[in-house]
């Protein structure tokens, strides 16, 4: 510790002037012996605080911005990282809540593991004993108690089923952790914290003639948010299951009765005692069916549950435990028995900038390079070919400046040692997909055609945002387009897939005939969205490049921002 | 027969480089060109309101004056109006008009061996080939039509035509498609296509794959 301070003080040193009173360096006996703007810390006048980081082990940051030593010892009662005197940790002692519903801490001491921030399994992997969405967390009160961007915030843990504390996390970005499961079906819970604007669950089985998801969610109180549609599920009035019972339970939204929050009061705040549950805690529609505000459907290999689904207020602002009921499935809909591998990935804060990573399979010899100037599309004539760079790449960019989503320089990659993947077969799409190695932002890999011939484009929907190297990491878009289509086409629908992998869905669906003549069409459920063709989310080709207000904070929550 | 090739042939000489303006019922063209997916037969079945989807699609497929995307949509979704799709659909009317769509690709290039097929073109023959692979017919004859001029397919300058016709030759379950596929294997030089062949032959030759 003294070492630590000891280089602080010398940084603080280099960095400030003298002032009226001691300056940085001086020594001193209280804070008056220092200039104002500075602060007195063992004996040395140094620079005032923004985070207890700064004061070293065992100081909290007071309000004043002084450092302020802490006197909690072995066993006392903490609720914070900072009142806990150097050598000792705040650490929650089990189950017990306080009066404000929050866990209840005490001092004890460090182990020697993982610090602060740091990714983790169990909570034996932190020195601080806590581990939280997959990352070391400390105990806190207020900002200030935690490092420079992070924000404390109100975190359920898991281990006691959701209960609250409040507990460091970055400010902005996006985490990812393992979800272990031992059974073909298993009830998991997904801790979503104050902050968090989406959260993902992304399932996988090694199987894959087996289909994999989530069979049911429910939310911090118990309230049902998501049923599997059948026949994952269980038939809804008694109907057998059909493709359109199925179809109709999928698409239907909730009841505009039914969408506000079920929560006793959320206010996002990280002191509040939100996420009280009481009898009346889950809204029931009237007429007795349920509305899944969740859209999902299992899917053969790997599917994602993305939440929300519907950018409504008080979706995921009650910080709590939802708890998935994650099962395989056989082609009949029937529980499986393959093990299901789940990543559970939390985004904290919005984003506006998305990152594009072009991938180019070998596009030698086109058919179509009259639309490529006679020349082969590749990593190396692409960043300076005018038709990518200003038609196609300028469009996509427009598309999403519409949005407040801006696209920072893309990186241009080769892929030329994978010829059976340069004219793709839509079977082969999760070979191609896996060798997205970005993780942040969207894979887009161009390949020469795609099989059955006519399709233009692929993406998961939604992909595995924040997830590189699987499956479904990442979109294709096929360039034999280009032989009867320009470039601003490809780029609408590029962003058309993007905003797919980013979550939404076609704001309308065409009517299917066994619906009967009066039912409403299949729709987006957010709100504001209309059955426009100009949308860029209609399900047929359209020059469309709309997006209502909806659509775009939807967007915004994506985990590939940043 | 052969007046039906020469004037289909007449027209692929006419065709334009990109669709042309005619008219096209928006739903037909709507439920054709579905942005993320091959187009569903109940949706188009629907959008044509009645008449014989497979006679109205047949009929898409044949005429190039369209919008090329709807054509090769039109062109590749036939293998769906298959009786029995996975079993296969010999000497069905969807097969017959897949063999009749190649050959007057094929009739048109052997009369006129100077033309080059535009890329729109290349495109609605390599989905031609590929939908009557999806047939999985396993009829030698279909075999004969995609092999019996190799300059017409397996020797196209095109590698892209080249590996769909490789890979409607594995498609078709047909043994009598080995032979000609091993000997291209000796002849191909083209790295990219050679793995296709690989591949094709290994699924081909593996036991109760082809009849």
């Amino acid at each position: 510790m003294l070492r630590e301070l000891f280089s602080v003080s010398i940084v603080l040193l280099a960095l400030a002037g003298c002032g009226g009173g001691g300056g940085i360096g001086d020594s001193c006996g209280g804070n008056n012996d220092c200039d104002s703007k500075l602060q007195c810390l063992a004996g040395t006048c140094a620079a005032r605080c923004d985070h207890a980081q700064e004061c070293g082990d065992g100081y909290s940051c007071a309000e004043d911005r002084t450092c302020v030593l802490a006197h909690g010892h072995s066993g006392d009662i903490c609720k914070s990282e900072v009142d806990c005197e150097a050598g000792l940790t705040c650490r929650i002692n089990g189950a017990e809540v306080n009066s404000d519903h929050r866990l209840i801490a005490s001092c004890a001491a460090e182990t020697a593991a993982r610090g602060a921030g740091d990714q983790c399994e169990v909570d034996t992997d932190c020195r601080r004993g806590a581990c939280e969405l997959g990352h070391c967390t400390d105990l806190c009160q207020v900002d200030r108690d935690c490092p420079d961007g992070s924000t404390c915030v109100t975190i359920p843990r898991v281990a006691v089923y959701g209960a609250l504390f409040p507990g460091c996390l970055p400010t902005h970005g996006t985490l990812t952790w393992t979800i272990p499961v031992s059974s073909p079906t298993a009830d998991v819970l997904l801790p979503i914290p104050v902050g968090a604007e989406s959260a993902e669950l992304v399932m996988s089985v090694d199987d894959p003639s087996q289909q994999v998801g989530a069979k049911t969610v429910l939310d911090p109180c118990g309230c049902t948010r998501y049923q599997a549609p059948c026949p994952f599920g269980e038939p809804a009035d008694n109907e057998p299951c059909s493709d359109l019972v199925a179809a109709e339970q999928y698409f239907r939204p909730p009841g505009d009765d039914d969408i506000g929050s079920s929560d006793g009061g959320a206010d996002g705040s990280g002191s509040n005692a939100n996420t009280i549950c009481g009898p009346n805690s889950c809204k029931k529609p009237a007429n007795g069916t349920f509305g899944n505000r969740v859209r999902h459907l299992p899917a053969l290999g790997r599917s994602v549950l993305l939440m929300p689904s519907i950018p409504s207020p008080g979706e995921l602002k009650a910080p709590g435990a939802y708890q998935v009921e994650v099962s395989s499935f056989w082609s009949t809909g029937a529980p499986g028995s393959a093990v299901p591998h789940v990543t559970a990935v939390v985004r904290l804060g919005t984003g506006n900038m998305l990152d594009l990573h072009f991938f180019f399979l070998d596009l030698s010899d086109h058919p179509c390079t009259t639309m490529t100037g006679e020349i082969s599309l590749s990593a190396a004539t692409a960043p300076t070919a005018p038709y990518f760079q200003d038609t196609f790449l300028g469009e996509l960019t427009e598309v999403f400046r519409r949005v407040g989503i801006a696209l920072p320089t893309p990186t241009y990659e080769d892929i030329t040692n994978q010829p059976s993947l340069d004219a793709l077969d839509l079977g082969d799409v999760g070979s191609l997909l896996s060798l997205g190695k970005y993780a942040d932002g969207i894979n887009v890999f161009f390949v020469r055609s795609l099989s059955p011939l006519g399709l233009e484009a692929f993406s998961p929907s939604p992909g595995p945002a924040g997830l590189a190297r699987t499956p479904e990491s990442g979109i294709v878009i096929a360039l034999d387009t280009l032989c009867y289509r320009h470039w601003d086409d490809i780029a609408r629908l590029t962003a058309h897939q993007i905003a797919r992998y980013m979550g939404l869905y076609h704001n309308v669906e065409p009517r299917d005939p066994r619906q009967p003549p009066d039912a409403p069409l299949w729709q987006d459920p957010i709100g504001d969205s209309d059955t426009s063709p100009d949308n860029l989310m209609y399900f047929s080709e359209h020059p469309g490049i709309q997006l209502s207000g909806g659509q775009r904070e939807a967007l915004a929550k994506s985990a590939v921002l940043r | 027969m052969t007046a039906r090739l020469l004037v289909f042939a007449a027209l692929l000489c006419a065709l334009p480089a990109r669709g042309s303006d005619t008219p096209l019922d928006p739903a037909v063209r709507e439920a054709l060109t579905p942005i993320d997916a091959p187009p569903s037969k109940v949706l188009v079945d629907y959008a044509f309101r009645g008449s014989s989807g497979v006679d109205r699609l047949i009929s898409l497929a044949s005429d190039s004056s369209i919008d090329a995307a709807v054509q090769i949509r039109a062109i590749r979704m036939l293998p769906l109006y298959c009786p029995q799709p996975d079993v296969g659909c010999a000497r069905t009317t969807v097969h017959d008009a897949l063999v009749e769509l190649v050959q007057g690709y094929l009739t048109a290039l052997r009369q006129t061996p100077a033309i080059t097929l535009s890329a729109p073109d290349l495109l609605r023959l390599r989905a031609a080939v590929e939908a009557l692979g999806a047939t999985h017919s396993a009829m030698s004859s279909d075999v004969d039509v995609l092999t019996q001029d190799p300059r017409a397919l397996l020797r196209h300058p095109s590698r892209d035509v080249r590996v769909t016709v490789v890979r409607a030759l594995r498609s078709l379950r047909s043994c009598a498609a080995i032979e000609p596929l091993r000997m291209l294997m000796t002849s191909e030089t083209n790295t990219r296509v050679q793995p296709a062949i690989r591949s094709a032959l290994q699924n081909l030759e593996s036991p109760g794959s082809c009849s």
